[in-house]
């Protein structure tokens, strides 16, 4: 029996039974449900925060004739883009501002996170396209796969298979790669379905992340199905290998995921706001105090333009000596909140370690973090949005504050403004999605756990199938 | 029944599966316990680090109120305690949600929201820029505390005690000879039911009095909570007799068993949570009332300042002193009417999730364990309505204070040592369960576990 003659006798007996129908036809509906529903409601975000950057913009420059300081004070907001493939997975965006402040002299974090405002019913999840791929598909495989060889072996049509001088692994495998490719069809319908709903929006879908999910949930699909066979070809029943795969399945899915990151987060515990808050001030004080002339690096500071402009006072100056300070202050500054905010993401790295160390053992955890990160909706994108926005905030602040050390104004002239026009001159701020080498880079551990899982599987198939019992 | 206990019993001694199914409970919980608490324990020992420093500033201010004024340090500090402005400067008021003791039984919402506030007049409780670190990685993957133990893997447990009670005696060929002793076997069935039950309420004792003595439980709220987790068990038991009174095989049970909580637990919660929507835009206008005002004011000269303090306020005009500086008028302005206007956005913002809550919770006919999720973060005063009720009444008690503040400084009064010693404190509003939310719960859980009695009944005596 060749290897397509299994194949397409599993699918007629899959098919063949009303139940079968029936799941599929809920998985479906389930699928291009939660597409149409995120598609919808993404498209409503992205339109809202599109709306939110602009009308933003237009008050920033729109600030008329001000004097820059006060701009300084007066801030801006940038605005997170939600990329679109968080159609098929949301990630932490529930979890994260959208909206950032920048303004002088502090750097502030991503604020109104949208699960803030909603009741507890957020931390039960959302049904997403990726809670039906990575949760309920699974299921579903198992379901269907917990019988592969049991029932085989219950019918007492096994024996009568390998008389017919097909091997045990022969069979495995073509059970396996009948189910794959049910999985990949039905995963390849799903992309589609997405990738029409979102064409034509405001942030085309990137095919190279698209193929990268593709490629991702099939090698997911392979592995639950060949584990499932696998499991199923050891069992002694078909209902001891159905309650071994539950438990296996709530382990995954349910449990492991949630005592990983309480394990992570006991084993690089998060400052406190009022622990960091305490750390940037007490390094703050060393520096320089644009607001504060009498501090001893501020004299130091004013020595050295005394030098460099070779001027006998500070009044003799070319240039406005607030401008400088402010300037020279938002630098020292800059370089406590990096030692600071980095300690921090370091810690959150460090939290994220655990469930990625858990990939060794848990194909839904490499599953989870690698779709995050191919849907540009994890933590590192968060960061990476986080920090350019950050560059973004010291490029305007130290524009500002150049006006107004060298745009002619005197020091102490605090009533001085710049002309309208200035603010246009401001580039606005444009965020775009890293490119897909930059998620993978964030998660090589669970790249090789993925990899280590294929050949495991793999390696079982060729090397334990053939020693298996036909009878028990 | 004694007897078929006593079996039971005896029975469950010797599958070593169940008892470690059944003693896997306590443990997890226990686990589960000790993660509340370290969470909640986190939490109180930051309000102690932010009380203790508040503690000293007021101490400082009120020791400053009899400085020495011959040295020109005394003087300041003096003239500081006697400023109102200066004064509020100086304390820098703070307050906090003060966590209940079942909330290192139930976190529910409160890793995700602010547990302390700033009071200082320029700050706003709708407006908070500094919030406190979390990780998005973990506020997704949630909280392994005994809320999450109950409603999530109780059920399980229940499942897996249940599946095969019916169907084992078929399987091994014995269910003829039990036919045969004077006791139908629906009887024992539900003994069978009765005595998994009383093993599982034990477990969920022994795991609540724990809980309760470990972190100061009022024992009125251990007895709800308590009560809470019965309900829903006897909703879980409901479930199992009704699917194993359908006499199908125990693998085929458990799938089924395993697919209703799949969609009570996975399926129905999120799908009612993604038609959820949040006003993200509604905040932003909070923020840029903030900042819009402070621009208008500086425009304003000290005559329109002082003219629109008391079109809002017309009584400030009888204790108003005209040399009264227009930094001061604006200073007095920002602080109360741009706090007045960002409540006012704020509240609006709140009522809004709060009508979403009250919509999700019309669904709790077919989203049982939200239910129960929702009772317990209610009684544990982790709710997102509880945590509304701390932030309006925070904001009451913030613009109480800076009304006083500003009326002061708008008069030029100074203030005295009595007087500030006697400042009214921040009362938190208590957590707790309204008999609204506990009845309808109660009702649609006692309705379902009754249908299904009956159901199962029908099934047993048809099938």
């Amino acid at each position: 029996m060749i290897l397509s003659t299994i194949i397409r006798n599993e699918w007629r007996n899959l098919f063949r039974t009303g139940i079968s129908g029936l799941l599929w036809g809920m998985l479906a509906i389930l699928a291009v449900f939660t597409i149409w529903q995120a598609a919808a409601k993404t498209r409503d975000v992205q339109e809202k925060l599109q709306a939110s950057q602009s009308y933003m913009r237009d008050k920033f420059t729109g600030q008329g004739e001000v004097n820059p300081h006060n701009a300084v004070h007066y801030g801006h907001y940038v605005f997170k883009p939600l990329n679109t493939l968080s159609v098929l997975d949301n990630g932490v965006n529930d979890y994260t501002g959208v909206s950032l402040y920048l303004e002088g002299h502090r750097q502030n974090e991503a604020t109104f996170a949208p699960a803030q405002g909603s009741s507890s019913i957020t931390r039960f999840g959302q049904l997403s396209l990726s809670l039906v791929l990575q949760i309920l598909l699974p299921l579903f495989i198992i379901f269907t796969c917990h019988n592969a060889i049991t029932k085989e072996r219950e019918g007492q049509t096994l024996s009568l298979t390998v008389l017919q001088a097909v091997s045990m692994r022969r069979l495995v495998w073509g059970k396996v790669l009948a189910y794959t490719v049910l999985w990949t069809a039905f995963l390849t319908i799903c992309l589609g379905i997405l990738w029409l709903f979102t064409n034509g929006g405001a942030a085309p879908v990137s095919p190279v992340r698209l193929g990268g999910l593709w490629l991702l949930y099939t090698s997911y699909y392979f592995i639950v199905t060949a584990v499932c066979v696998l499991v199923s070809s050891v069992s002694k029943s078909s209902g001891n290998a159905l309650l071994a795969l539950l438990f296996g399945w709530l382990l995954c899915t349910v449990l492991l995921p949630k005592i990983t990151a309480n394990v992570g987060e006991n084993a690089a515990p998060l400052l406190t706001r009022i622990e960091l808050e305490e750390r940037i001030s007490t390094d703050k004080k060393n520096g320089i105090d644009g607001h504060n002339p009498s501090s001893e690096r501020t004299q130091l500071f004013r020595d050295s333009l005394i030098k460099t402009y070779q001027v006998s006072s500070l009044d003799s100056l070319p240039v406005n000596l607030d401008g400088l300070l402010m300037q020279a202050d938002e630098e020292y500054n800059n370089v406590v909140f990096d030692k600071h905010y980095g300690t921090i993401q370091q810690s959150i790295e460090q939290q994220r370690n655990a469930t990625s160390i858990s990939s060794w053992v848990n194909p839904f955890a490499f599953v989870r973090n690698l779709s995050m990160a191919m849907a540009g909706t994890d933590v590192y994108h968060h960061f990476d949005f986080t920090d350019k926005a950050e560059d973004y905030r010291r490029t305007i602040i130290k524009k500002m504050n150049d006006i107004q050390a060298y745009g002619g104004s005197k020091t102490g002239d605090w009533d001085w403004r710049v002309p309208a026009d200035f603010w246009n001159k401001i580039d606005d701020f444009n965020y775009t999605t890293p490119a897909a080498s930059f998620a993978l880079q964030h998660n090589k551990m669970e790249l090789a756990a993925l990899a280590a899982w294929l050949l495991l599987v793999i390696l079982l198939i060729q090397t334990g199938t053939n020693k298996l019992p036909v009878i028990k | 029944m004694k007897h078929l206990f006593i079996y039971e019993w005896k029975l469950l001694l010797r599958n070593r599966a169940m008892v470690t199914a059944w003693l896997l409970l306590p443990v997890i919980g226990l686990y589960a316990l000790y993660y509340g608490e370290s969470f909640t324990n986190t939490q109180l020992k930051t309000i102690h680090t932010i009380d203790t420093a508040y503690q000293a500033r007021v101490q400082t201010q009120l020791n400053n109120f009899t400085a020495d004024t011959s040295t020109k340090e005394g003087k300041t500090k003096y003239r500081n305690a006697h400023d109102p402005f200066q004064n509020e400067w100086q304390t820098r008021p703070m307050a906090w949600k003060q966590p209940a003791g079942l909330q290192a039984f139930s976190i529910g919402q409160s890793d995700n929201q602010p547990f302390y506030y700033s009071l200082w007049v320029y700050n706003n409780v709708y407006n908070v820029k500094q919030v406190e670190l979390t990780n998005p990685d973990k506020l997704m993957a949630g909280n392994f505390d005994l809320a999450f133990v109950f409603i999530y893997l109780l059920p399980l447990l229940i499942i897996a005690f249940t599946y095969n009670i019916a169907s084992t005696d078929v399987e091994n060929g014995t269910a003829g000879l039990l036919s045969t002793q004077g006791i139908s076997l629906h009887s024992i069935l539900v003994g069978r039911l009765l005595f998994r039950a009383g093993l599982i309420v034990a477990s969920i004792s022994v795991l609540s009095i724990a809980g309760a003595l470990l972190n100061n439980v009022q024992p009125g709220a251990a007895i709800s909570w308590w009560l809470i987790s019965l309900l829903y068990t006897a909703f879980w038991f409901g479930l199992a007799y009704l699917f194993v009174a359908r006499k199908n095989t125990g693998a085929v049970t458990a799938l089924q068993l395993v697919s209703v909580w799949v969609v009570l637990l996975i399926v129905v919660p999120s799908l009612l949570n993604s038609r959820q929507k949040t006003d993200d835009k509604a905040w932003l206008e909070v923020a840029d009332a903030a900042r819009d005002y402070s621009t208008q004011l500086r425009e304003l000269s000290k005559a329109r300042l002082a003219d629109t303090l008391f079109q809002v306020e017309p009584t400030w005009k009888e204790r108003f002193q005209q040399k009264r500086d227009t930094t001061t008028l604006r200073s007095v302005a920002y602080a109360y009417f741009a706090m007045q206007n960002m409540n006012r956005i704020g509240r609006r913002i709140d009522s809004a999730a709060l009508a979403q809550q009250r919509r999700i919770e019309r669904y709790q006919w077919v989203n049982p364990s939200f239910a129960i999720q929702l009772l317990y973060n209610k009684l544990a005063g982790t709710e997102l309505s509880s945590f509304i009720a701390f932030r309006k009444a925070l904001s009451d008690y913030q613009l109480q204070r800076t009304e006083r503040l500003s009326l002061r400084r708008m008069a030029g009064e100074s203030i005295d040592r009595a007087t500030y010693a006697a400042y009214p404190v921040f009362v938190q509003p208590a957590p707790g369960l309204a008999a609204s939310d506990w009845v309808w719960t109660a009702a649609a859980l006692i309705i379902y576990v009754v249908v299904c009695a009956l159901a199962g009944r029908y099934y047993w005596k048809r099938l």
